[in-house]
């Protein structure tokens, strides 16, 4: 099992909002979130900015 | 983190004023973590005002070559349905017309798409073309059970960049428990070979992904196993049902916990030692996440993602298929503006009942419409063992990342 602590200080980080400095109405680079996971019935896997990686022409 | 702070920071999830701390180490602490955004930030997150389709879930077969005994188009596979080449290309074009960005992405799904090779095909070779029209790109993946997945299928999959989405739920024996061929005989030996081609060919653009239940609840050694084998892209996801013997219930989150950071134990280990491993539930990057619009724009059902099935009707998503009440519209009568503003500018998290007070919402957005359809009947109302699973599973995927970042 995780520590407690360490549950709570986890927590207290996802706190923090995602990165809002690519906030662009015309960014769009990423794909739906549940299509990252490839129906998945939770979207956590899509927690990663796919702007950078734009130019690959792999979905995944 | 020691126990003074522990607690100061339980009181204040709780609910206290950080702000009325008496002057002190903890409050400039605090304070400090405030001014940086870690903790108790807040952020606007934009909510799109206009129908823009980005993402095509093309549901090319309503006809499967499996009959696994947890699927959810098994009212609709008993039609059997293939989507025409024809319907398929008026489907494609109609996205890249519509779709306001540059990129678009298209997953083909079923049943089994590869039961609907030529549809694919078209799909595909007519939307390289007209998208170079368009000045748009498009990206494509598949959903697939591998059963009937050919040497010459994987070759033009490769050519054209086509992730591949490769179901499979464990070693043998977890496997053949719910996936089991039309006529009931296991399908473990029969998929393997062709999931392993696909592994050793491909460095990316590929993962297994795993569905996990009450029979199948020891998932973390389902997932490790396949990765012994050499399956390093990986991605395992609790079922949603209410069948009994399938389902989860609370009892069962105990179990699910100690899955959840065993597997994240061993992860943490084998990106420690350089092993390859991708579990995508452990992807994380709280540094540079997506964007505001997308982590409260959640699965973007309905509004940037839709799905379309063989006879021509455009759904929320895949797991709609079927549910008439939902159904938006037709090829031939596409969902407009007032569709949108009427029913589906609702997937949002801030639409969300019971989410905006959830330390995780900034993470999961508010779940999936459609397994809270099922399980709560209402598309606003969270699923709540998904998100007492999603919480755990975040739990872990924050542990991993802290455990790598140090």
């Amino acid at each position: 099992m995780l520590p407690e602590v360490t549950r709570m200080r986890i927590k207290i980080i996802a706190k923090k909002p995602a990165c809002s400095n690519i906030d662009d109405e015309n960014c769009r680079e990423c794909q739906t979130p549940c299509k990252s996971a490839a129906k998945t019935a939770n979207t956590i896997s899509n927690q990663i900015c796919e702007a950078k990686g734009a130019n690959s022409p792999w979905i995944l | 983190m020691d126990s003074e702070a522990h607690d100061l920071f339980t009181k204040i999830e709780e609910g206290l004023d950080p702000f009325s701390l008496p002057p002190g180490e903890a409050r400039e602490m605090v304070l400090g973590l405030i001014s940086e955004g870690i903790i108790l930030s807040k952020v606007d997150y934009p909510r799109p005002q206009k129908l823009s389709p980005k993402s095509l879930c093309l549901i090319v077969s309503h006809a499967c070559n499996m009959a696994c005994t947890y699927c959810s188009l098994s009212k609709a596979t008993v039609e059997g349905k293939l989507m025409s080449p024809e319907t398929a290309i008026r489907a494609m074009k109609w996205l890249i017309d519509n779709a306001p960005g540059i990129k678009v992405d298209v997953d083909f799904f079923g049943g089994e798409p590869t039961l609907a090779w030529n549809t694919v095909k078209a799909a595909v070779d007519f939307s390289k073309e007209y998208s170079k029209t368009k000045n748009k790109t498009v990206r494509f993946s598949m959903s697939t059970n591998a059963l009937g997945l050919t040497d010459e299928m994987l070759d033009y999959c490769d050519e054209n960049y086509i992730s591949l989405i490769l179901s499979l739920d464990g070693p043998k024996a977890e496997n053949d428990r719910c996936r089991v061929l039309k006529d009931g005989r296991p399908s473990f030996d029969a998929v393997l070979p062709n999931i392993m081609k696909v592994a050793q060919r491909r460095q990316r653009g590929w993962y297994v992904r795993g569905t996990y239940s009450k029979g199948t609840i020891n998932f973390s050694d389902s997932v490790i196993a396949l990765h012994k084998m050499g399956i390093n892209n990986l991605a395992f996801e609790p079922v949603v049902s209410n069948v009994s013997g399938v389902a989860f219930s609370k009892e069962d989150i105990p179990v699910i916990r100690e899955e959840y950071e065993k597997l994240a134990r061993y992860y943490v280990e084998c990106k420690k030692t350089g092993v390859p491993i991708k579990f995508y539930h452990f992807e994380m990057d709280l540094e540079n996440g997506p964007c505001a619009r997308k982590s409260a724009g959640g699965c973007g059902a309905g509004a940037e993602y839709l799905a379309v099935s063989p006879d021509e009707k455009i759904w929320p998503c895949h797991q709609f298929d079927t549910e008439k009440d939902f159904c938006l519209g037709t090829l031939g009568d596409p969902p407009t503006q007032t569709v949108y503003d009427k029913y589906t500018i609702k997937n949002h998290l801030t639409g969300k009942r019971e989410c905006p007070d959830c330390w995780a919402s900034y993470f999961c957005s508010g779940g999936c419409i459609a397994s809270n359809k099922l399980q709560e009947g209402d598309i606003l109302l969270p699923y709540k063992m998904g998100c007492l699973i999603q919480k755990i599973r975040l739990e872990a995927a924050l542990w991993v990342y802290s455990e790598l970042r140090e």
